[in-house]
């Protein structure tokens, strides 16, 4: 792109919008008519300081030997509106004192009143909170002081990020000779200098179950796929499945329906090609296999799978324990998703949905939204608001609860789908679905927390890769606009990779 | 030598645990006749017997410590749940309403 391209943004092409209470998927963004950015937004996210030393080379001198991080604070904004006869919403934003979540919507030749389509781009300010409230103008003596009457509020964010549009691209073309079960990403360690999150993405691929057969494999690329590295999981047979997959610590960890165990090894050595790979069999029941893992952190994963059982796993090397024997359901059970180490949510067939919020000491189940209906795919986006995807023979509806479970209503998707295969969020506001319609699967993207929904890619000249079904989705950052999915190619037997990114 | 094995009945079906050293066998669990006595039309009574074998219920002790297992083998054994059971209420009500 040359220099003549690039059409910068003015500040006329910036519209305000905001979700009172915050982003959430029963609210939908409104545009701030007759407002606009008052105060440029800004964020200060620390400063170095200097840890000395005395210098051994020379007296009153002394040298750095390491640096202490500053605090990083909130963003500050603010955003005003022309005042007018109808009730100010401004005021309103000042008394009830709660949240309300901004996004700054740019264009240059779409259609402002579009939020999901009609801007190029999205700066999103998560938890914003007022903190003054101001007139301007309010008064005249005569005509020579007479100005617009404007109002504004002051605020402060948790940081504010880009959205972007989303294009699509199949990688690892030359490599995805077959299904690909699972596709994951590393997004590194603490102590890495400045990771790219999004460069090392990890793939299971199937392996081949003819004579004298080829097991699965792992694919891995350090670059964001533009390069692709392949071994073989040693620990699998040829005709073992991968049923899903998790970073956990620095593993790669996955789970076999098939083998009816774990399978993992170290992602940092397997860039170095000094990894084994290694078996957990331990605490797995006889015909109870795993067909899906979540991961709250290093020590707190759960496994469910056949019959209605869920495992728990506090050091994957070790083995797991059982924790729910088929009592709440004997469904097999197809999804889980971890929030955090106490609360927990799971799908499966005939309905049932599971949920624990202490960790699984007990677990219970609700009434599902589609009685009878295979459930493919969960995520819980807080401890009572629930997605739940309708899986194999369902209708591919997406539902909603608020509720725990009490109460179900269905997502509003751009149109109708055979099954979800996924669902992921990356952050309360941007997350993915993955929805099977004949013959090929379409990646659904959301920025308002679920609200609303679009397709990828995006753009009017973008053009989706073909496929027969997507069955993964992962993502790395908030920052990056970038995710990853994975499946069956469009002719039936070599495997896709997609990119999705700006 | 005494080996732990896993023992199929040829006649009923039913899995054992058992010690056998050559043609000696000897039943460690599930009980031999426990399922026959709570009066239940087969196949549930071979099938209650095998969940209790799945899942390792063959004493008093292990059965009171693990009270869901043991509503797990129930379960299992009646190939029924919460969610069958709900559909079937649905079904039937769905069946009942004029058209």
């Amino acid at each position: 792109m040359s220099a003549n391209d690039v059409q910068a943004i003015s500040a006329l092409n910036v519209r305000v919008w905001y979700v009172e209470g915050g982003v959430h998927p029963t609210r939908s963004p409104s545009l701030l008519s007759l407002g606009k950015f008052s105060t440029d937004p800004s964020q200060a996210i620390g400063e170095q300081t200097r840890i000395t030393a005395p210098d051994p080379n020379a007296f009153n001198r002394d040298i750095q030997v390491g640096t202490v991080q500053g605090a990083e604070e909130r963003a500050t904004l603010a955003v005003g509106i022309r005042t007018t006869p109808q009730r100010s919403l401004l005021i309103d934003w000042k008394n009830k004192r709660c949240r309300v979540d901004f996004y700054a919507l740019m264009g240059k030749c779409g259609n402002p009143q579009d939020f999901t389509e009609g801007g190029e781009k999205w700066v999103y300010f998560p938890d914003g909170r007022i903190s003054n409230h101001g007139y301007e103008n309010f008064g005249a003596y005569g005509s020579d002081e007479n100005n617009p009457t404007n109002e504004m509020v002051d605020a402060s964010s948790d940081g504010y990020w880009e959205y972007l549009y989303m294009k699509q691209e199949a990688i690892g073309g030359s490599v995805t000779t077959r299904e690909i079960y699972t596709v994951d990403v590393y997004t590194g360690n603490d102590c890495e200098n400045c990771p790219e999150p999004c460069d090392r993405v990890l793939c299971a691929m199937a392996g081949a179950s003819a004579t004298p057969g080829t097991k699965p494999t792992i694919l891995y690329s350090a670059d964001g796929g533009e390069t692709w590295s392949s071994q073989t999981i040693t620990t699998l047979f040829s005709n073992e499945d991968v049923a899903d997959g998790v970073v956990i610590g620095s593993d790669i960890v996955y789970v076999s329906n098939i083998s009816n165990s774990i399978h993992y090894t170290n992602i940092e050595l397997l860039y170095d090609s000094t990894n084994t790979w290694q078996e957990s069999t331990s605490g797995f029941v006889l015909n109870k296999g795993p067909r899906a893992i979540s991961s709250a952190d290093a020590r707190h994963s759960w496994v469910v799978g056949d019959g209605g059982y869920v495992y728990f796993v506090k050091n994957h090397k070790v083995g797991v324990e059982v924790q729910d024997a088929g009592v709440v359901t004997t469904q097999n059970l197809n999804s889980v998703h971890a929030m955090d180490i106490l609360r927990v949510l799971a799908v499966g067939n005939s309905n049932a949905v599971l949920y624990t919020t202490n960790g699984g000491v007990s677990w219970l189940s609700v009434t599902g939204p589609a009685v009878g209906v295979a459930l493919g795919a969960c995520w819980m986006w807080d401890a009572t608001t629930w997605f739940v995807g309708e899986g194999a023979g369902g209708n591919g509806r997406l539902w909603l609860t608020v509720n725990s479970g009490r109460t179900w209503t269905q997502v509003g998707l751009p149109s109708s789908y055979l099954r979800i295969d996924k669902i992921v969020f990356i952050s309360d506001a941007e997350g993915y679905i993955s929805a099977r319609t004949g013959g090929t699967s379409i990646i659904l993207r959301t920025i308002t927390a679920g609200a609303e929904w679009v397709t990828l890619p995006q753009g009017k000249r973008a053009v989706a890769v073909e496929n027969s079904y997507l069955r993964d989705v992962a993502v790395c950052s908030k920052f990056t606009n970038t995710a990853f999915a994975a499946g069956l190619a469009d002719n039936g037997t070599a495997g896709v990779i997609l990119k999705m990114t700006n | 030598m005494m080996q732990n094995v896993e023992w199929k009945d040829p006649e009923t079906g039913r899995m054992y645990e058992t010690m056998q050293d050559g043609d000696q066998r000897m039943v460690i669990g599930p009980p031999e006749g426990l399922v026959d006595n709570l009066s239940l039309p087969e196949p549930f009574a071979t099938n209650l017997h095998n969940a209790l074998y799945r899942r390792k219920l063959f004493t008093y002790k292990q059965v009171t410590a693990n009270h869901k297992n043991l509503i797990g083998a129930l379960q299992e054994a009646l190939s029924l749940d919460a969610q069958i059971l709900t559909e079937a209420f649905y079904n039937f009500e769905k069946e009942e309403v004029p058209t």
